[in-house]
């Protein structure tokens, strides 16, 4: 097949042909600083203001400048959109818009394409005065022709230049404006859109931009000869649409919490540069600390002369924190910690996802230092979880840390708007006077659980200590003190576990296959049992928010199922390296978590890409283990 | 802002309180440890002030100084190795209407807490900081500190320490926004007394360094400054210290030095011996970060609804109307 | 000469004297054109953040220095703007009012005609650059009151926001304690409570009714007592029903007659109590300090007379304007009382009468000494604004009496007139502070620093003479002078033809130093045409002028305290010094050379108290013995339960050694010699 070179002379003769879709991934991607990142944001809203359930995934290059026209430089946006609620990034991409034809290669040598899919890509580089870089196009146009990819060439910067000086600027919305075409969407809401993006900026930008959406929208109309259509319900109700970090953030807001802390960290700082941005507007204070280990303690500090406060982080910052953590635990301050987790060990690869603090979260910090552990698995997850963390570790006089990751911290999803609830909020601090003969460690012989004394609190003095000690807070070298508190603080946390409903099994309640997950991978996880289950496959999901302590109940529901095992995006040792065995094979978090409380034979699949887990690659995983099923 | 009559009922309402209303257990110091000097002198600030025990907290470190919060009746916090400031900044920032000091060792402060210590200074938060400094690592049985002299003997350098001392005057006087810088020594409680109290008067991070005996792992290395006062210069001027009879008459080696000056500051801080003693600098107007941040500043419900609603409205897609 | 004597004495004008109508004090003859010339006024009123007042020529020059360029062009934008500047000063003197955004434009089109393309442009160019708006005030009879009314509703403002941020806080914090008791209590720990505090998605996550149950641990905190509670809630209405500090206030705090703003003060005290005791209460209950043995009896008796000065500063202060017309004798009885009744009153008061009482009235009220007081004529108001300002601010009465001319009283420009008064000692400027101090030293201040050595202000006057040659004379401008400019005065006042002209007529300054017979004192005045006159002046007026340098004397007299040497203060006690080791008078000479006691010298046992480290040796030594006092510091409880031995150990045992053993006192004790001499060291 040859590559279909549109020229506008061909265009009349082009017949339409409109396909209807369920869904469909689109990718925008140009050398960073040429706008495919708000083209994508953009076509994303009006995607979901058309009604269609969208999940955004940025693309974002490693370095904040790469060189241009290289192959890691990629930058933009993948936006899936469909007819139903979308849950996930899904599979490899549909329709590619690429600015040139080296962040392109990069995109399909990383296998995100799917066989056949269609590029629009931008033609200029094939007349380049720079004869290197003509040839190296023409290769690469060929090569993906050779390899059955769809290429459609766009004069896109020559259709801008009619309109503006530097269409290299401009380009990204004379893309929007053809996809507006190509997805049926209606131009008024590309023009909505657009009014509000560079709402901030002055009419004349506005009306330019304006003008390439519509050129865009003309191109497609007269020199493109499909159409696809992918109808979508508007929904009833107002729905906010955010990436994972915006919602933590906003959850930090509505919970009441009055001081974070924090110190610089990739993936988990854009949630405080969006905090510190609105936080003193409702008297709420982000401090910036001199490092990690400050932060920790500020923060503990905070929370210890009041109200609970949190600090937000991510792997590395978290490491350094653990000390911290273990001080709080023993002195039983309420703190809520945020962990965005990315690549490890060490510095890993700080703007990609993984699952992999989970074990270093339950048990880090030396001695015996019990807190409790919730991943989020969502977008909106992201909001609520800040605000029943803040509430339990008030409530539990206990640390509740939050895990979230690099794939929701920029990926966006809309869900149902917020309506504040006062009882969000912190309750005012506690100045009331302590009758005399009570004791700062008042444990209650039935849960461990007590009444913090808030400094201000007349009757209440003492001084809480990192050492063992006893009721009183005093120092207590004795073995019954010691025991006593090591007790109390591990009881709480059963108490808690105590209160904690059994999650509910996604699909049939038994069968040949359980999936148990946790966290981000929600989504991919029950779209690839959906995909089994419609192929008639007895396979169920279970998704765990509390990790520590975790549910009841989960023991029996694995009970149900012939086979149980975990999807996590966390390394574990493969089967078939010649040096793993039953024997010494290391799984992945959950699934030893699960062996070791349960004594059941839990397998689990993992992946560590760097990118969000794929639901095609997981049915993959699912099928394989329903084989060896069949095998035995 | 409180009302005269309400001040008046008050002190109508409370008797006098002594010391024995901010002491709490029996000291665990060795005898003739400098700790000792220390906790009465800040017993007897809390009690000259009349400070509520339950509006002031005690925040410390890891050492044999950081027990001093457990023998004062007020709140307290004894934290980790280092980390008392960061503690200290969190409680102020919380909670302005509270008194905080911080305790913190040579090892605690200058050591493992070094970066918390600069960026404190930076940060100048209304907090009373003393660093009790004997020079050498007490709990864990005789260390070398940042602060050991030159060749000092101790378990991890037996052949006497490698490095010159770390001099905390003189780095803490080269932070910006510092805003009071004073040292004293255990052994005369008057100036103790007076230093710690023109500290706690100043508003915003007064750093006291308190140079202390330790009779255990240091025995007699301060007996020729006990025995000879001449060893010992008092700072004296109308902004700074000013001596009684008493001491005038035992330290007759005194320098009239402004403490708003900075530069001289710098000067006596570099001093080693004779031992300086008094206030080096103090700026009462140095910004201070829980002011620039309207730590306190109180909220309403309401205004969080308001808050939350207002950045909602950014993110929102309205159902669309007919 | 008969006739000048004759009119001198009765001040009928007989033979060829004639009135003065018509005439000036001759140094007016200066100030043709006051719109020409570029003075305080007109004042602008500003907004607070802008400062109080700011002369409109300040505004144009501002408004210059930002919008012109350099060169002709700005030099040419320079006259345009003073241009507009004069025009609106003509349009205020011919009864135009309004703030700069309605009068500039106006202005600028009555000069349009004649200034062209050019004007208009360089005009609303300089306009755009003005930035601050206000009302103009023209310097006329109502300036005094316009002025002090702007100055007090500013620190009004401030005031109720400052009261206003407290006492919200107070309710609000109030409210705090009752909703920390109830997140305390059961119903904090009800199920439906505990759900409705987690994430709306994680509402089905918990068993919360189990949650509840495990929650039921005891609290150590003591719930609030239901007569406590309903204390804290009464107390939080109190405070929200204030009418003292609304955003728009419910009351008056402006008028026009004493008795009024008393009656409304007195009217108003009992709600002020009621304030006051509900924010007191409600201190107290933040302090967790309320006792209800002591406090509700106290709080039960708690009305207007409980208030101290520094609650009742809290609230608004009375505005009363008064003008002279109403200042008769009665009046005045009327504002003194308003000045001693204790109601904060800021009484300004408005007078054309520099020769009456009303040129009397703030000397007399400083002498009440408790009220501040400030005299000014309208011409010195911006120059004296701060004091203004700081009589508003005082917590108590203020007077604030301000000279400015009628129409009935002359047709001569105010600022002009205003200004003679000031110039002739019948109006000084000077401001009473009775916060400033105890005594007029520090209290009194006369503010006219223009020749303030001499009785009078001198000036040269510059004529032609008879035979047309110009000469020149020294004059003092004196209270005789002002009389030429009111209208009221003209029965005192006889021009002389130059026919009377003779050395019997002597300058009114002299004839008032030096009482001599025949002489006959004249001032000089200038007719329409700048002709110059001699006016002959009448014995009434005379008495008057004379007085009215005894009374800058006495003023001049008190400011003197003021500039009296150092050497008198330094009399005064010296100042305590204070609680902290901050300034005292001693540290300057503490050093080596202060005289310091001597040790004593004893045979008994004794410690240096001050010195001790409380290192415990000694008081682990001997219990009995060595004991803490109140300051935890060593001393010798009881010698005689200490041997000796145990004395000197102790010595020898002290880190400081600052224990002295003394001479044994039990000869017997064994070991005496070798104790003895190792006592040697700690004599």
């Amino acid at each position: 097949m040859s590559t279909e070179t549109i020229r506008e002379a061909d265009a009349a003769t082009a017949a339409k042909r409109v396909t209807r879709l369920e869904e469909h991934i689109v990718e925008i991607i140009s050398d960073s600083g040429e706008g495919a990142q708000r083209c994508g944001q953009s076509f994303a809203a009006i995607a979901a203001k058309s009604g269609n359930g969208i999940w955004t995934v940025e693309i974002i290059p490693a370095e904040i400048q790469p060189p241009a026209r290289s192959i890691a430089g990629a930058s933009g946006n993948r936006i899936r959109l469909g007819s139903k609620r979308i849950t996930n990034g899904g599979d490899e991409v549909d329709l590619a818009v690429a600015f040139n034809e080296q962040v392109l290669i990069g995109r399909v040598r990383a296998g995100e394409l799917k066989p056949g899919a269609t590029i629009l890509l931008e033609r200029m580089w094939r007349d380049d005065r720079d004869p290197r870089i003509a040839k190296s196009y023409v290769e690469a146009v060929d090569e993906l022709v050779a390899a059955g990819y769809r290429v459609l060439e766009i004069p896109m910067e020559k259709e801008c230049r009619k309109l503006v000086v530097d269409p290299r600027r401009g380009k990204n919305m004379f893309v929007l404006g053809m996809l507006c075409s190509i997805y049926s969407f209606d131009l008024e809401r590309g023009r909505e859109q657009i009014a509000i993006t560079f709402g901030k900026k002055d009419r004349k930008v506005i009306e330019s931009n304006v003008k390439l959406l519509e050129a865009g929208w003309a191109w497609a109309e007269e020199n493109l000869d499909f159409k696809y259509d992918i109808p979508g319900i508007p929904a009833g109700e107002a729905q906010v649409v955010m990436n994972g970090n915006t919602a933590l953030a906003l959850g930090v807001l509505a919970s009441g919490m009055e001081i974070c802390a924090m110190y610089p960290i990739t993936p988990a700082t854009s949630a405080s540069h969006y905090l510190s941005e609105i936080f003193e507007r409702v008297g709420g204070i982000v401090h910036q600390a001199e490092d990690e280990i400050a932060a920790a303690n500020f923060a503990i500090g905070a929370s210890y002369a009041g109200k609970c406060a949190v600090t937000i982080t991510s792997g590395p910052g978290y490491s350094l924190k653990q000390e911290a953590l273990g001080l709080a635990v023993m002195a039983e301050i309420p703190l809520v910690v945020v962990n965005v987790q990315r690549g490890g060990p060490s510095t890993g690869q700080p703007t990609k996802p993984e699952q992999g603090d989970l074990l270093s979260v339950i048990f880090g910090s030396h001695g015996d230092a019990p807190k409790v552990v919730l991943a989020v698995d969502g977008i909106e997850d992201c909001f609520y979880a800040m605000i029943t963390a803040r509430k339990i570790a008030e409530t539990f006089n206990t640390v509740v840390v939050v895990l979230s990751d690099a794939s929701l911290a920029t990926a966006q999803q809309p869900f149902a708007r917020p309506t504040f609830s006062e009882e969000w909020l912190v309750p005012p601090v506690d100045q009331s006077e302590i009758a005399s003969g009570r004791s700062p460690y008042d444990w209650d012989p039935l849960t461990g659980l007590f009444r913090r004394f808030i400094p201000g609190q007349p009757g209440g003095m003492h001084t809480v200590t990192g050492l063992a000690h006893d009721r009183a807070s005093h120092v207590a070298y004795d073995h019954k003190s010691n025991e006593e508190g090591l007790r109390n603080r591990s009881m709480k946390i059963a108490a808690l576990q105590r209160t904690l409903r059994t999650p509910e099994v996604h699909g049939d309640p038994d069968g040949d296959l359980l999936v148990i997950g946790w966290g981000s991978t929600r989504g991919a996880i029950e779209e690839a049992v959906d995909r089994l289950r419609a192929d008639g496959q007895r396979v169920s999901s279970l998704h765990v928010r509390f990790i520590q302590p975790m549910p009841s109940g989960i023991g029996d529901i694995m009970k149900r199922f012939r086979r149980v095992m975990t999807v996590e995006s966390n390394w574990s040792d493969r089967v078939g390296d010649a040096v793993v065995d039953d024997e010494n094979r290391r799984y992945a978090a959950l699934a030893m978590l699960l062996r070791a409380r349960y004594l059941v034979d839990v397998d689990c699949w993992t992946e560590v890409s760097g990118r969000p887990l794929k639901p095609a690659r997981i049915a993959e995983a699912l099928r394989a283990q329903l084989a060896k099923e069949v095998a035995r | 802002m409180t009302l005269d009559i309400t001040q008046c009922l008050l002190d109508r309402g409370e008797q006098p309180r002594d010391l024995s209303d901010y002491q709490s257990g029996m000291p665990r110091w060795c005898d003739g440890c400098g700790d000792n000097a220390i906790l009465t002198a800040m017993q007897r600030l809390c009690r000259d002030n009349d400070l509520a025990p339950e509006r002031t907290v005690f925040v410390s470190g890891i050492g044999c100084s950081s027990r001093l919060p457990h023998y004062m009746k007020t709140y307290g916090f004894h934290g980790l190795h280092g980390r008392a400031l960061p503690i200290a900044e969190g409680v102020k920032m919380s909670r302005p209407d509270l008194t905080v000091f911080v305790s913190t060792g040579d090892g605690d402060c200058l050591s493992i807490g070094a970066a918390h210590w600069i960026h404190a200074i930076r940060y100048n938060m209304d907090l009373t900081v003393l660093l009790h400094d004997n020079r050498i690592y007490g709990l864990t049985k005789k260390q070398v500190s940042p602060t050991s002299p030159l060749g000092t003997k101790s378990n991890t350098t037996p052949k006497g320490s490698y490095l010159d001392a770390l001099n905390p005057l003189s780095v803490t006087l080269g932070v910006a926004n510092v805003s009071f810088v004073a040292q004293v020594v255990d052994w005369i409680p008057e100036v103790l007394y007076q230093v710690l109290s023109a500290a706690y008067q100043h508003k915003g991070l007064s750093f006291v360094r308190i140079i202390q005996r330790c009779p255990e792992f240091m025995p007699g290395f301060f007996d020729p400054y006990l025995q000879d006062p001449s060893r010992t210069m008092l700072l004296t001027h109308e902004n700074g210290l000013t001596l009684s009879p008493d001491i005038a008459r035992t330290y007759r080696n005194q320098r009239a030095h402004d403490p708003r000056d900075l530069a001289a500051a710098r000067d006596v801080a570099s001093l080693e011996d004779p031992i300086p003693v008094g206030i080096l600098y103090h700026d009462p107007d140095a910004a201070r970060y829980e002011e620039l941040r309207h730590a306190g500043a109180l909220r309403t419900a309401d205004q969080v609804r308001r808050g939350l609603d207002a950045e909602l409205d950014k993110f929102t897609i309205w159902p669309e109307r007919g | 000469m008969d006739e000048l004597a004759f009119f001198r004495l009765t001040g009928a004008r007989a033979g060829g004297l004639g009135p003065a109508d018509g005439l000036r004090p001759a140094l007016f003859a200066r100030f043709a054109d006051l719109t020409a010339l570029r003075y305080d006024f007109p004042l602008v009123a500003l907004a607070p953040e802008d400062g109080s007042f700011m002369p409109l020529s300040q505004i144009v020059d501002d408004a210059l220095a930002a919008a012109a360029p350099k060169g002709v062009g700005g030099e040419r934008m320079r006259r345009s703007a003073l241009r507009v500047e004069r025009e609106i000063r003509t349009m205020l003197a011919r009864g135009d009012r309004g703030d700069i955004a309605t009068l500039w434009p106006r202005a600028v089109d009555r000069l349009a005609m004649r200034g062209g393309e050019a004007f208009v442009l360089d005009a609303s160019a300089v306009r755009a650059a003005i930035k601050t708006a206000g009302v103009l005030i023209p310097c006329e009879s109502e300036v005094g009151s316009l002025v002090v009314s702007h100055i007090w509703r500013e620190a009004q403002a401030r005031k109720a926001t400052r009261a206003r941020q407290t006492i919200d806080a107070l309710a609000q914090r109030l409210g705090d304690l009752v909703r920390a008791d109830l997140m305390r209590s059961e119903t904090g720990r009800r199920p439906d409570a505990l759900r409705a505090g987690v994430g709306t998605r994680h509402q089905d996550t918990f068993d919360f009714t189990l949650m509840a149950t495990l929650l039921s641990a005891p609290s150590g905190a003591t719930a609030l007592t239901p007569v406590r509670r309903a204390r804290i809630e009464r107390t939080i209405a109190a405070l929200r029903r204030q009418r003292f500090f609304a955003a728009e206030l419910p009351y008056v705090f402006a008028f026009d007659r004493v008795e009024e703003a008393l009656a409304a003060y007195a009217d108003r005290l009992p709600a002020m109590a009621g304030l006051v005791r509900a924010m007191s209460v409600a201190e107290l209950e933040l302090r967790n300090a309320y006792d209800e043995e002591r406090h509700d009896e106290y709080f039960a008796r708690f009305d207007e007379r409980s208030l101290t000065p520094q609650e009742l500063a809290l609230f608004p202060d009375y505005l009363v304007r008064l003008h002279a017309a109403g200042a008769d004798a009665a009046g005045r009885a009327r504002i003194v009382e308003g000045l001693t009744s204790g109601a904060p009153l800021k009484i300004v008061f408005v007078t054309d009468d520099a020769f009456g009482l009303g040129a009397h009235l703030a000397t007399t009220a400083m002498g009440l000494g408790d009220a501040y007081v400030v005299q000014s004529s309208a011409a010195q108001l911006y120059r004296v604004r701060d004091r203004i300002a700081a009589a508003i601010d005082f917590a108590g009465a203020a007077l604030i009496s301000v000279f400015a001319p009628t129409a009935e009283m002359t047709a001569l420009p105010p600022y002009l007139v205003a200004g003679a008064a000031t110039e002739s000692r019948a109006f000084p400027t000077f401001a009473y502070d009775p916060a400033a101090g105890m005594g007029w030293k520090e209290r009194f201040a006369l503010l006219d620093d223009a020749a303030r050595e001499g009785v009078w202000t001198d000036h040269e006057l510059e004529f032609a003479d008879a035979d047309g040659r110009r000469t020149v004379t020294p004059v003092s401008f004196t209270l005789a002078d002002l009389a030429l400019a009111d209208a009221r005065r003209a029965n005192e006042l006889a021009r002389v033809p130059r026919a009377l002209w003779s050395d019997a007529l002597v300058p009114v300054a002299s004839a008032v130093s030096v009482s001599a017979n025949g002489h006959v004192p004249f001032v000089y005045a200038v007719d329409a045409d700048a002709g110059l006159h001699k006016v002959a002046i009448a014995d009434r007026l005379v008495q008057l002028t004379r007085r009215c340098a005894e009374a800058w004397r006495r003023l001049r007299e008190l400011d003197d305290l003021k500039r009296e040497p150092l050497a008198a203060a330094a009399a005064a006690p010296a100042p305590v010094a204070d609680a902290a080791p901050t300034v005292t008078n001693a540290a300057a000479e503490a050093g080596p050379a202060v005289a310091v006691a001597e040790a004593p010298v004893t045979d008994e046992p004794y410690i240096e108290t001050p010195r001790c480290t409380t290192c415990n040796e000694c008081t682990n030594l001997n219990p009995r013995a060595f004991a803490y006092n109140e300051n935890k510091q060593a001393f010798i409880k009881d010698a005689k339960a200490a041997s000796y031995r145990e004395l000197v150990e102790a010595a020898e045992n002290c880190q400081v050694a600052i224990i002295h053993p003394g001479k044994p006192r039990d000869p017997a004790e064994p070991g005496l010699d070798d104790l003895v001499k190792r006592a040697e060291s700690f004599r």
